[in-house]
């Protein structure tokens, strides 16, 4: 029903170019007053199906565009090889300290002294199982060990101690 | 990357490429987006010569924005079609400065109407160029703005510094008369 609205031919031509000829998109009151337009009139009809049929050619022409000569075509590559940027530089791989390095950085500080006494531990197992036989020697040697006259071990007053050269010339 | 991997790239991701200094990508580009900036261009101005250039300046545009494009921001294809409508009107308005207001002054007819009728019944895109080069400029310029450009009426009437009424009324006579010639083609068996 068009609720008593008599649409012109003039009106449904504005209403087209508003909202494009196929009616199924218009505002209700507009489709239903333009529907009666189209069953009373044949030049309303004659006009919805050529506007129709023009939209559906200007679709096409639209994605088809128009091909380019080749002079144009060469004049458009020659100004993006005048405009051209440098080629981006080659990625290398970082470095292993850096990669370490980095990944200290993202390690959250709290972590930190937890990652450092693993690593630490860790050192000391891989030590073992490389020289244990330099260890050994070292420990013996330790054993055999007895201080030279030249030091003196001194009590400070704090109680703790320290080392001290009794005579400085004796290193000479 | 081959050529014809790089047709399976989007506009941005080529245009990103160019940035990079890949001069392939400018080709696979400009394969790509010229014959739309072109037709449009052609359909707005009436003069292909002109049109040749709006179409090289709306790449020239495009090469020296790539590497400040934002990807996701629009489309290269979108931003590509304003920059040609831009020129375009731009160049109308120059010729309008240089003479008396063209909506005064009746179009001439197409000059090449034997060649351009030949040429329709080859392409149905060259059949509407034909067209729509007979058609006054305003209509012409609000119909490739809405066709070709998909602009909402409102922002037609921004770009031309007129009404929105003014807009419909343009489009209702444009497409009218478009409508007459295209259905007149079609009858001849020439579309």
């Amino acid at each position: 029903m068009s609720d008593g609205w008599n649409m012109t031919l003039e009106e449904l031509e504005l209403r087209a170019a508003r909202w494009g000829a196929s009616t199924e998109a218009w505002p209700e009151k507009d489709r239903s007053a333009a529907e009666a337009l189209l069953e009373r009139s044949g030049d309303a009809r004659g006009l919805i199906a050529a506007l129709q049929s023009m939209e559906a050619d200007l679709a096409f022409a639209a994605d088809e565009g128009a091909p380019p000569s080749d002079a144009l075509t060469a004049r458009i590559l020659s100004d993006a090889a005048e405009i051209g940027f440098e080629p981006a530089p080659a990625v290398t791989t970082p470095s292993r300290k850096a990669g370490l390095a980095a990944l200290w950085d993202r390690l959250p500080p709290v972590w930190r002294p937890a990652v450092a006494c693993a690593a630490s531990a860790l050192l000391g197992v891989w030590l073992g199982y490389v020289a244990p036989q330099d260890v050994a020697e070292a420990a013996t040697a330790m054993a055999a060990f007895e201080p030279a006259e030249e030091f003196a071990a001194l009590e400070m007053e704090d109680g703790d101690f320290d080392i001290a050269f009794a005579d400085p010339g004796s290193l000479e | 990357m081959s050529f014809d991997g790089m047709n399976a790239e989007s506009d941005e991701e080529l245009l990103a490429r160019f940035a990079s200094g890949d001069q392939a990508a400018a080709r696979v580009l400009t394969a790509r987006l010229t014959p739309r900036v072109l037709g449009l261009a052609m359909r707005m101005l009436r003069d292909d010569a002109e049109a040749e250039d709006v179409a090289q300046e709306a790449m020239v545009r495009l090469w020296k924005i790539a590497p400040d494009w934002r990807a996701g921001e629009a489309k290269v294809s979108t931003w590509l079609h304003r920059i040609t409508s831009n020129l375009c009107i731009d160049r109308l308005r120059k010729r309008r400065r240089a003479g008396p207001p063209l909506e005064d002054v009746a179009e001439p007819p197409d000059p090449t109407p034997g060649a351009a009728a030949t040429m329709i019944a080859r392409d149905r895109a060259a059949a509407v160029t034909a067209a729509m080069r007979n058609l006054p400029e305003r209509q012409r310029i609000a119909i490739a703005l809405r066709h070709f450009e998909d602009l909402g009426n409102p922002e037609i009437a921004e770009k031309m510094d007129v009404s929105v009424e003014a807009v419909e009324s343009l489009l209702a006579r444009g497409r009218r008369a478009l409508a007459k010639e295209l259905a007149g083609l079609r009858e001849a068996g020439n579309l």
